[in-house]
């Protein structure tokens, strides 16, 4: 019944106790819910039972040990879905690593893999950035992407807290990675892990992520966020200039009908060591994010070990630097 | 930032409440602050820009109800009212019908050029409204003036910010007063968080897990055979009642966390048997608010000329056809169409408000031409009543939820069968579009069993309120299958609720905004 405010009594030593043991669970069991997720749905176990290939293969270059690749390919996931590193080394005679991820790993958590990948791995002689145009800018495309999966790979690493303190701005990814992870555990409860030619699906491509999607054929459907390059974040690319490691920032190709073409090319002009290429639009896929097929795939490894051989033969003709 | 989110329930709410505690050593200006604080930072977390507007209205009415109230003479106050109304009104009618009707006008050809809808301030309604409750109460002398802290507390509380209970200012200001306001009280904490976890439930496993089908359904009216048009509309009914009902019970439950109690907004209208007793049970704020601050007043005016004219005000007056069009018709008419158009600037929003007027007219006629006793009564049985009571309703959602009049003619058309049987419910096209968290929905088994279970709380369960122990002295619980299903702090239900808690957070993220917000 309603209580009359005016007449609320203190409550009793027993009552008040009585409340306290009741409110226990409710205030406790969620918190408990987000700690052990914190420890659980990072863990092997889960990405296993998943069977989803991409939280399987999350993070391959930060598990790569004395792999010591002479090309190291880091970027977006039209790199990871694009470079085939057998391409690249047959052209220039390199051992070549794609270790690109897809981008919610590249914004939530940078450069982490390839930090893991150097720290792992004799020094590369190149280091290939490379990005979707629109990616240059990585906080403008924080809508477009999923981020449970870089945030479930980002808490498996050590010293949560940090990984933690790394989301503060966007608190909202965390409970949003809580809520979809323990869902998963739930539904994958009692199934099967995952297949090993699931599990070592990036292995068994050299690092490459190739998707099955039916080709694109028109510019219709290409819808790029009008993003504004960062020079500040290009110039931290550029940081891995060092220890005799020669970086090349560069820009996946466009179809030449994509109607952002000619703002990209200009706008990334001087800031890139490539230039926004095109290729045929047959080479690309519907999967939504103008990924390249396979075609597509052997012509952009080419462009790239092209640019490389020139910087080999110390003839560079694209790029500022 | 939603009550449904991570963000509300794991950050926002448990800071609040330390806050509060922690502030209760420092006495009543200190937690009337803490409440307008956090409040405000709940609002501006939206949009920080809207919190100007927020933090003007108040002031600006604050000042107003300096020139109101005792001390001043009664042409001086009258003067200020309609001053203050037709400012806050005036507000209300940039940000909510202006840009609308400007682009109504333009559809039409009655002007050339349009315009781009400025963004609703969430709200916007509900705390204009509370502000002109409190000025005309302060005129009638029926409420005090109160300084800018309780006020601001008044307005900004974060649990009835955004989409009510619309708060008398005698229901909570007297709770702000000096040794009424203290810290938390544990009791209030359980009861509350208890409240707040079965609005959520309502919230996010029915409402927002039925939602789905009326999305696909209105925003594809043409292409739905009779069965989906059924299903799409009954699906909306549901997320209506729980969405809102959910909403209702968390405001109540966060409000009394802070040991402060609001007026029920909810009580179980689809156990109405007919639209007068549905308008007592659905938004009961509203509808008081409706009923103090426009039908009274129409009302009285309407009785003011009648007496001028020499004619009776009785209740047998009202008997006849000629009294009972302008003493009862009339009144109740104007008030729904202002209630329509106050849900939006729309046409549906119009007819869905007149549809309801004509719906209580033949309600008042029924209870006027055939009083209590008639022989007519007792031959309805009082299941077919509420069937009826809910069609009735159902039929006004369907304009509620259309996009336009013409989607929602075309839709209850479908209904009625005038377009033919139509693809079946399997076969709806859009179905698709439908997400994997409410993917029962995609078969015409599992979303009658859904529908089903639906119905079941609805008119089966008792209600929050009666399940809580929060009915007044004066009220009884209504009949149920569970008479006896009462909330006590136990062992089981601790552990029950926070079940239930965890488990509905596992579907927060596929939650999404209370439908009235938007008003």
């Amino acid at each position: 019944m309603h209580r009359d405010r005016e007449q609320a009594l203190p409550l009793s030593t027993a009552l008040r106790r009585q409340m306290m043991l009741y409110l226990l669970p409710l205030m406790m069991g969620p918190l408990l819910m987000l700690l052990v997720g914190c420890f659980v749905l990072p863990s092997k176990w889960v990405a296993l039972h998943s069977q989803n290939t991409y939280l399987v293969n999350l993070g391959w270059g930060a598990t790569l040990h004395n792999a010591n690749c002479q090309i190291v390919v880091y970027g977006d996931s039209t790199a990871m879905v694009g470079i085939n590193p057998a391409v690249i080394k047959e052209r220039t005679g390199l051992n070549t690593c794609n270790i690109a991820e897809f981008e919610g790993m590249t914004i939530l958590n940078g450069t982490m893999v390839l930090d893991r990948y150097l720290e792992q791995n004799r020094k590369p002689q190149f280091i290939v950035f490379l990005y979707a145009p629109e990616d240059f800018d990585p906080p403008s495309q924080r809508n477009m992407v999923s981020t449970f999966e870089a945030i479930n790979w980002r808490m498996g690493q050590p010293h949560k807290l940090a990984s933690l303190y790394a989301i503060r701005h966007h608190p909202q990814y965390f409970f949003e990675w809580i809520e979809q992870g323990w869902r998963t555990v739930i539904q994958r409860l009692g199934t099967k892990p995952a297949a090993p030619k699931v599990v070592d699906f990036r292995a068994d491509h050299s690092g490459q992520f190739p998707i099955e999607a039916p080709t694109q054929t028109a510019c219709e459907d290409t819808v790029r966020p009008t993003s504004v390059p960062s020079e500040e974040w290009v110039s931290g690319l550029r940081k891995y200039n060092r220890d005799d490691m020669t970086v090349l920032v560069d820009s996946t190709p466009m179809p030449p009908c994509d109607p952002k073409l000619t703002y990209f090319r200009e706008r990334l002009s001087g800031l890139i060591d490539n230039e926004v290429k095109t290729l045929p639009i047959g080479s690309f896929t519907t999967d939504g994010r103008l990924h390249v097929n396979a075609a597509g795939s052997v012509l952009l490894s080419n462009t790239v070990a092209n640019q490389i051989l020139q910087r080999m033969s110390g003839n560079s003709t694209t790029g500022a630097r | 930032m939603l009550f449904s989110s991570g963000i509300f329930i794991f950050l926002f709410l448990p800071a609040s409440l330390i806050g509060y505690q922690l502030l209760s050593r420092l006495g009543r200006p200190a937690l009337l602050m803490w409440l307008t604080l956090a409040s405000l930072f709940f609002y501006g977390y939206w949009n920080p820009s809207y919190l100007i507007l927020l933090i003007a209205s108040i002031l600006m009415n604050f000042l107003f109800a300096r020139k109101l109230g005792e001390g001043r003479s009664e042409q001086s106050q009258s003067r200020w009212l309609i001053i203050a109304i037709t400012a806050n009104l005036s507000l209300l009618v940039y940000y909510k019908y202006l840009f609308p009707l400007l682009n109504f006008f333009h559809e039409h050809g009655a002007i050339h050029r349009s315009f781009v809808d400025v963004m609703l301030p969430l709200g916007i309604s509900f705390f204009t409204f509370t502000q002109i409750a409190y000025l005309i109460d302060l005129r009638q002398r029926i409420a005090k003036r109160q300084g800018l802290l309780p006020y601001s507390v008044f307005v900004t509380f974060f649990p009835h910010l955004i989409a009510g209970p619309i708060i008398h200012p005698r229901e909570l200001m007297p709770q702000l007063d000096e040794g009424r306001i203290r810290g938390l009280r544990v009791d209030d904490l359980a009861l509350g968080l208890s409240w707040f976890i079965m609005g959520l439930t309502k919230k996010v496993l029915i409402a927002d897990r039925v939602a789905p089908l009326s999305d696909v359904l209105f925003a594809h009216p043409y292409a739905a055979g009779i069965s989906t048009a059924w299903l799409g509309s009954l699906a909306y009914a549901m997320q209506l009642y729980f969405d809102f009902s959910g909403y209702s019970d968390m405001a109540l439950g966060l409000a009394r966390m802070f040991s402060l109690e609001f007026p029920f907004n909810f009580n179980s209208p689809y156990k109405a048997q007919g639209i007068i007793e549905f308008w007592q049970r659905w938004h009961m704020t509203l509808s008081r608010y409706l009923n103090e601050y426009l039908y009274t007043p129409i009302l009285r005016w309407v009785n003011g000329r009648r007496m001028d004219a020499g004619k009776k005000v009785t209740r047998k007056a009202s008997a006849t056809l000629e009294g009972f069009t302008t003493m009862v018709a009339f009144p109740v008419l104007t008030t729904m169409f202002i209630a329509g158009i106050w849900h939006g600037a729309g046409i549906q929003f119009l007819v869905f408000g007149v549809l309801h007027g004509l719906y209580l007219t033949v309600n008042h006629a029924w209870r006027i031409f055939t009083p209590q006793g008639h022989r007519f009564h007792k031959k309805i049985p009082a299941s077919i009543l509420v069937v009826l009571n809910f069609l009735c309703v159902l039929v006004s959602l369907v304009f509620f939820r259309s996009a336009n009049v013409h989607d929602a003619v075309y839709l209850l058309g479908t209904m009625s069968g005038i377009h033919g049987a139509g693809p079946a419910f399997g076969n709806f096209a859009f179905l698709e579009g439908i997400p994997t968290t409410s993917k029962f929905l995609v078969h015409t088994s599992t979303t009658l069993l859904a529908l089903a279970i639906c119905f079941f709380i609805v008119w089966a369960l008792p209600n929050t309120q009666e399940i809580l122990g929060q009915l007044r002295a004066d009220e009884t619980r209504m009949p149920s299958l569970l008479p006896r299903l009462t909330w006590k702090p136990t062992a089981v239900w601790s552990v029950g609720l926070a079940a239930l808690f965890c488990f509905v957070i596992l579907l927060l993220d596929a939650s999404t905004r209370f439908l009235y917000f938007q008003f």
